[in-house]
């Protein structure tokens, strides 16, 4: 068994009595210590299918199975319990701007109750980790964009948790802060053996991150395998489109350096 | 001191005198202890019915449609009613927990009784305002509903909170006035007594100067506040 398992997932919303099916008969499997990159258009459904993995989102159907856990089934209560070793970051941050950098890094901690000495010694640790230790006492409104994921990866690994969900964490990010945040996340999976799946709009992000992926195309895995062969021979119709608009882009910036002005 | 027997210079020498002072300023202090504690109580019930309002609703942390719908009807029927209506109907209710349907702690009731219904959608807006992302943030994290009012949504919310207790405040303010004719004493009822049945424009024009000055002061105070938390925050 694998340790992520995802088995027959279904899910539609609801809107004015009809009903839209957002993830078709999903099913993946993820090994520990995978960077698992899932890519797809707007509107494909990824920000569901991460969802459902931790219940943000309710699947209509189908299993989810984590470290041998049926998160799927699990009880409310369980599930509170069960969320603190899943970590989550997100495009916004998310952050809480009533607290410092060291009081959001310390509030998973203060959930599962640890004595404060224990808390602070992990608070600087993680600090340490994300580079952040001179601006512990700063609030998040003084942060820059980068700044801010590096909390919000420290506050999601802060409960040593298994997986960390990734949503489109650097897509407001310049390119060189996302690839900073980038090696910071391939630096935690290897030191804490986390495993991590992450969502993107680019594809040079799974191409430098990735060591697996899947393409979503209207709900469904369009095509999902070892980046390198997924990218040497890519048969759905979204990746195809993404590589053909990446090499647009690029014979777009060679002909204006060819202008040569 | 009327305008009908002085001239307008002599009734406002008179308005900032020490005999008209002499008889504003208790009545300042009886304001005051009606306001305080009707911002009290309107404070915490109305702080207290937001948040049943916001997490109660489909979308909230523990969505419950009938209740939700129960008490969203209740609130939009006491807010329909005019604040003068309300101390009327007050006033028996009063009677009730205070022993007496006149006074200053009737009042408190009845000011009370028309503020929260105002106040607690004020926080349910302000409640509103917040990012889910960071209530989902703290799902996410496995925290449980306590722990997302108490240590999220409040601490989130503060300075919109306060900006809004600021126009509670003021609402509660001038209805003490209007309740001051009621028998509540205080401001309103000195500015009916003298300047209204027996136009001593000085004593009106002094109680005005007093009420606009209570109410700069508190939206001084409540502007510094929140202004001050923001900073605090890195958040202007
Ligand atoms: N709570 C909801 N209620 C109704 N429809 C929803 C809800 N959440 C998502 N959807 C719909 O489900 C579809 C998939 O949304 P989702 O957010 O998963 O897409 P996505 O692949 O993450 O897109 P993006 O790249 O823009 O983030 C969209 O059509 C969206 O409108
Ligand atoms: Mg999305």
């Amino acid at each position: 068994m694998a340790f992520i398992e995802i088995h027959n997932l279904e899910k539609s919303f609801k809107t004015d009595n009809k009903s839209f099916r957002v993830l078709n008969n999903i099913n993946l499997s993820i090994d520990k210590g995978d960077i698992f990159g899932i890519a797809g258009f707007s509107g494909a459904g990824k920000s569901t299918l991460i969802r459902c993995l931790n219940r943000l989102e309710e699947p209509d159907s189908g299993t989810v199975i984590i470290n041998g856990r049926e998160i799927t089934s699990l009880s409310s209560s369980q599930l509170k319990k069960e969320r603190r070793s899943i970590g989550m970051i997100f495009q916004a941050f998310n952050l809480f701007d009533s607290k410092t950098v060291a009081e959001n890094i310390a509030y998973p901690l203060h959930i599962e109750k640890f004595k404060s000495s224990t808390i602070n010694a992990r608070v600087s640790e993680l600090l340490q980790l994300v580079n952040l230790e001179h601006r512990s006492n700063a609030y998040p409104g003084a942060l820059s964009g980068g700044e801010k994921q590096r909390v919000g990866i420290a506050r999601a690994i802060a409960n040593e948790p298994k997986v960390l969900l990734s949503d489109e964490a650097t897509s407001s990010l310049d390119p060189q802060t996302t690839f900073s945040i980038l090696e910071l996340l391939q630096k935690i999976n290897k030191k804490l053996d986390l495993t991590i799946i992450l969502i993107t709009h680019e594809l040079s992000v799974i191409q430098y991150i990735c060591n697996r992926m899947a393409i979503l195309e209207a709900g469904k895995i369009a095509e999902y395998g070892d980046t390198k062969n997924v990218f040497s021979a890519p048969s759905s119709e979204t990746l195809q489109m993404f590589m053909k608009v990446h090499h647009q882009f690029q014979q777009q910036s060679l002909f204006v350096e060819g202008a040569g002005i | 001191m009327s305008l009908r027997t002085h001239s307008l210079y002599e009734v406002l020498v008179s308005a900032f005198g020490p005999d008209v002072w002499k008889m504003i300023i208790p009545a300042i202090g009886d304001t005051l202890y009606m306001v305080f504690w009707a911002a009290v109580f309107t404070l915490i019930i109305g702080i207290c019915l937001g948040f049943i309002l916001t997490i109660t609703a489909d979308d909230g942390l523990l969505p419950l449609p009938l209740p939700h719908r129960v008490l969203g009807a209740v609130i939009n029927g006491l807010r329909s009613l005019p604040e003068i209506i309300m101390i009327i109907l007050m006033l028996p209710i009063a009677r009730v927990i205070v022993g007496k349907s006149y006074g200053t702690n009737a009042c408190i009731i009845a000011l009370v009784a028309s503020c929260v219904p105002m106040y607690a959608r004020l926080v349910q807006g302000a409640l509103a305002e917040l990012s889910k992302g960071k209530i989902e943030a703290a799902k996410a994290m496995g925290s449980g509903i306590w722990r997302i009012i108490f240590s999220v949504m409040l601490p989130e919310s503060v300075p919109t909170l306060i900006h809004s207790f600021t126009v509670a405040l003021v609402a509660i303010i001038s209805m003490t006035a209007l309740a001051g004719s009621f028998g509540a004493g205080g401001l309103g009822d000195i500015a009916v007594r003298y300047g209204f049945n027996r136009f001593q424009h000085d004593v009106l024009i002094a109680t005005v100067t007093a009420l606009v000055l209570i109410v700069q002061a508190v939206q001084f105070i409540g502007d510094l506040l929140a202004h001050m938390i923001l900073r605090k925050r890195h958040m202007l």
